[in-house]
């Protein structure tokens, strides 16, 4: 018998992956903020990130960008910025919503804030890749 | 005194802004968020930095 073949193992990897991060969204998402677990656990998916980032570093892509429109989507993360921070600066917050007020409204749930984890995981898996 | 709905309406402005931004870049490969996202992660301060900014976003919503 030879060796098994190289890909036929990624399926394997990617199955436990998923299974991992699903798992991890599902705990993570029920634990409750301002506590010790919630610190824990969010510190442990961070550095799962990070070490990825950190064995990816070495393998830059080349990049493509379309440069006006990249001015455009910094003049948009600017104004998207500026706004907030100047929500942010006013009170009650119930009538000066932020972005981060809007946010932990929806997660407020189990299933909510098992989503937001999964996709908080997912972003920074996408982004230790490039 | 600005109440909410004017806040929630300049955010309603920014995601049609967003749209339009997005529907611009559709078959445009080097205009899309994600191209940008890739230039800034190609320098390494900047890749760093947004890593950082992404694990402050963990820490803002999960933990604090």
């Amino acid at each position: 018998m030879g060796a098994p073949i190289e890909g036929s193992r990624w399926p394997w990897r990617a199955t436990a992956l998923v299974t991992v991060a699903l798992a991890y969204a599902g705990v993570a998402g029920g634990l409750r903020p301002f506590t010790w677990p919630a610190a824990v656990s969010t510190t442990l998916g961070g550095l799962a990130i990070f070490i990825l980032a950190w064995r990816h570093r070495a393998t830059p892509a080349p990049v493509r960008h379309d440069r006006g429109q990249l001015l455009a989507w910094t003049a948009w993360l600017a104004a998207v910025t500026g706004w907030e921070l100047w929500a942010l600066s006013m009170t009650p917050r119930s009538r000066h919503p932020t972005i981060s007020s809007l946010i932990n409204s929806a997660i407020e749930t189990h299933p909510g804030r098992s989503i937001a984890v999964l996709a908080w995981l997912a972003l920074g898996w996408w982004l230790a890749r490039r | 005194m600005i109440g909410a709905a004017a806040i929630l309406g300049g955010y309603a402005v920014l995601a049609v802004c967003a749209a339009v931004l997005l529907v611009r870049a559709c078959g445009r490969p080097g205009a899309t968020p994600a191209a940008y996202l890739t230039t800034v992660m190609h320098h390494p301060v900047g890749r760093w930095v947004l890593l950082l900014l992404w694990m402050w976003v963990g820490w803002h919503f999960f933990v604090r």
